[in-house]
């Protein structure tokens, strides 16, 4: 439907220096725009020094701005002009889009949408955990050094220290047969036990190993307290913590960002502070149990008492909320079962651990601790 | 509502002149989409842009007396004002943030305090200045750009000075601190070479503000009291648990009654100082007014609420249309105005600004023209 070349289109000019408007009717040419001010000369703009300005969207008049500093300003009402433009002078077409008809940009929302789902999916499972693992693996050792302390200190802040020397001279000296035994770290390791009725063990970036009292109260030798140690060592050699911190920062960052809202970023930062609350993933609990028998092993001290500490911490908390070390995936059931076949092929020419220690003593490390 | 106003024996025109929002939900929930989207796969950077899509759309749907405001702004420059900005910016979040959390020395600690301070004392109000100076700037009708000439030294006595006096008169002092704010604002504010100006102080709302704090602070003793009552009743007979949370039940009904009375109340001051706020602010010659009222406010924020709540937020970009379109429904400007008589007279400013304000979350609202 070819519209005749001589049609007009209405609209208003303003000539950019005072707040007057024009009604002005306004013809498509091959080169230009012939606008007709009703009471003075016509003008002339050629299409390339023409600026079609947002609207974009149906329903909105056309703006077009012509030279500089200030522009003059054209405004016609029928979006039809756009393509009246297209067939006058087809070299336009990148300059004067048209704008999206309704029902288009619906259906493009729709796979805007889809895509948005995928691409979250896609940054949630692979995209942020990728850029963790490389992010974390640059940290130093230093920077990790302090974050621990600094979450160490947060958590000291709620539960009371264990001080108790003895007790703690022969929990170190589980460490020291580890990391003895392994090759060399660039980390030292740091043990703090806390009074809590939660048997619960935790690993802060840079070194700093953390058990609870009630944890303690559960090991009935020392071959079990030596697997959860060597269990949250591998998570400090891998950085797991570290990682946990990217991601989440990163995480909180992006979604800040995404929602347009930045108040989510003050407390993306502090993240770090609350590294107790956050939580490993399935891989890297996998990775710290498989990590851990071969560094028992090489210490030469019983891998089965990692075996029977869970399932005695599984069996304390069956029916009850499990605690946090305990409830990250994967199940207890299936650490478990995994660490009974990997035990299983080990020889068991091990060394008791702590021979001369009177082991029953560790249950009284905190005897004041809240229960 | 058309009249007849005379200047001089002549008549000038008819008022009022109204404004309009013409946005529709659906477009706008398309574009927050196609940001966020835009902004994952570019890992942030895109947010710049995005924050100018949306405002551009915003500010493209208004509509005064017969025109659209147009919205000059773009993503690059705010891209790199916040560049700009990370220069002094990264520093400051540093010693504020991260120092606190790697050191726990007293000293690391005091910095960080002390630096936060400085921040709300000296960057708060700079950045408000500064942004409002950036949106109006990039604000034009009919081809004449609107432009901001308060200084941030002139603002900072007034938000400094008002946030003393409302912390030593217990919070009394805050609507004619709020006013003040306002009339700063607007009084530095230009279309062309015409200038707003706010002729408000604050004393009418004061009366309104103090029967709000009374009833807020009313519901709040109320229910504080019949608490008191169930829990002392319940230890004095020695009520066995089911009783005490049969009781406790029974606060339900007076407890949202309460809150209902608080909410009518504050919906009630709220139109009020809109109205106020509107019928104190001039241009030119003339004035502006908002017809805004206590009751359809009422049922818009009914309504904006249970479709938030319903639709788990999705709703919010409808939300949004729908509160611009009644506040702007509801403005109009009264009186004789000559328009041929405004002449262009723009004015520059950066960026930087306004990237600042977005890092501190500082916003005085007008992310709207008017």
């Amino acid at each position: 439907m070819a519209l005749s070349p001589e049609r007009r289109w209405e609209g208003w000019h303003y000539d950019g220096r005072t707040s007057n408007r024009h009604a002005v009717s306004i013809r498509v040419l091959g080169d230009g725009l012939a606008i007709l001010p009703e009471e003075r000369g016509a003008l002339h703009w050629p299409y390339d020094r023409i600026r079609h300005t947002p609207g974009t969207h149906a329903g909105e008049p056309v703006r077009f701005e012509y030279g500089g500093d200030p522009p003059e300003v054209l405004v016609v009402p029928d979006a039809a002009i756009l393509a009246a433009i297209h067939r006058a002078a087809p070299a336009t077409q990148r300059r004067f889009r048209p704008p999206a008809k309704v029902g288009r940009f619906l259906a493009g929302t729709i796979g805007v949408a889809v895509a948005l789902v995928v691409v979250s999916a896609a940054l949630y499972v692979w995209g942020i955990p990728a850029l963790a693992v490389t992010v974390a693996a640059r940290i130093p050792v230093a920077w990790e050094e302090q974050l621990g302390a600094a979450a160490m200190a947060n958590l000291t802040l709620i539960h009371r220290r264990c001080e108790a020397p003895a007790q703690l001279a022969a929990l170190e000296q589980i460490v020291e047969a580890l990391t003895a035994a392994g090759p060399p770290s660039p980390y030292r390791y740091r043990l703090t036990v806390i009074a809590s009725d939660m048997p619960n063990a935790f690993a802060a970036p840079g070194g700093y190993l953390l058990i609870t009292s009630e944890l303690l109260r559960f090991a009935d030798r020392p071959e079990e307290i030596a697997g959860v140690l060597a269990h949250e060592i591998q998570h400090v050699a891998h950085r797991h913590a570290t990682r946990m911190l990217v991601r989440e920062l990163s995480m909180r960052t992006l979604v800040s960002l995404a929602l347009g809202d930045l108040r989510g970023l003050g407390s993306a930062i502090d993240t770090a502070g609350r590294l107790g609350t956050l939580r490993y993933q399935r891989a890297d609990e996998i990775t710290a149990d498989r990590g851990a028998i071969p560094m028992l092993v090489a210490a030469r001290i019983d891998p089965r008492g990692m075996v029977t500490m869970l399932q005695k911490v599984q069996a304390a908390s069956r029916g009850l909320t499990p605690p946090p070390y305990l409830s990250t995936h994967p199940a207890l059931e299936e650490r478990i079962a995994t660490l009974e076949a990997l035990t299983a092929q080990t020889p068991v020419t091990m060394v008791p651990l702590l021979p001369d220690y009177p082991w029953a003593e560790m249950a009284q490390m905190c005897p004041q601790a809240a229960r | 509502m058309a009249e007849f106003v005379a200047t001089a024996g002549r008549i000038v025109r008819y008022v009022p002149r109204q404004a309009a929002f013409y946005g529709s939900g659906g477009t706008l929930f398309g574009i927050y989409l196609r940001n966020i989207l835009l902004t994952l796969i570019t890992l942030g950077v895109y947010y710049f842009w995005a924050k100018n899509r949306t405002r551009t759309y915003l500010v493209t749907q208004c509509e005064f007396e017969g025109d659209r405001f147009a919205w000059h702004g773009t993503g690059k420059e705010l891209f790199k004002g916040a560049l700009k900005l990370l220069v002094i910016g990264l520093p400051i979040a540093f010693l504020a943030f991260v120092v606190p959390v790697l050191w726990e020395s007293v000293f690391a600690q005091l910095a960080s305090q002390a630096v936060l301070f400085l921040v709300y004392v000296l960057l708060v109000p700079l950045a408000s200045v500064a942004s409002r100076r950036y949106r109006m700037t990039r604000v034009s009708w009919r081809g004449i750009r609107f432009s901001f000439r308060g200084r941030a030294r002139d603002f900072f006595k007034v938000y400094v000075g008002g946030s003393f006096l409302t912390t030593i008169t217990l919070g009394l002092y805050y609507p004619y601190w709020q006013t003040r704010i306002r009339k700063f604002m607007t009084d530095h504010s230009y279309f062309g070479n015409a200038r707003f100006g706010f002729d408000g102080d604050g004393k009418a709302l004061f009366g309104r503000f103090l029967a709000l704090v009374a009833v807020i602070a009313g519901g709040l003793v109320f229910i504080g009291v019949s608490f008191g009552r169930v829990v002392m009743s319940a230890f004095a007979k020695g009520e066995r648990a089911p009783d005490f949370v049969r009781a406790l039940m029974g606060l339900i009904g007076p407890l949202l009654v309460s809150g209902a009375v608080v909410l009518v109340v504050w919906l009630w001051f709220a139109a009020f100082r809109h109205r106020y706020n509107w019928s104190h602010t001039t241009f030119g010659t003339a004035r502006f007014r908002s017809t805004v009222t206590a009751g359809p406010l009422f049922l818009l924020a009914l309504t904006n609420t249970l479709l938030t709540v319903i639709t788990l937020g999705l709703a919010i970009p409808w939300v949004i249309v729908r509160n611009a379109k009644f506040y702007l429904a509801n403005v109009q400007l009264d009186g004789p105005l000559d328009l041929t008589a405004i002449l262009q007279e723009a004015q520059a400013a950066g960026a930087t600004g306004e990237s600042l304000a977005d890092a501190l979350d500082v916003d005085f609202g007008f992310e709207l023209p008017l």
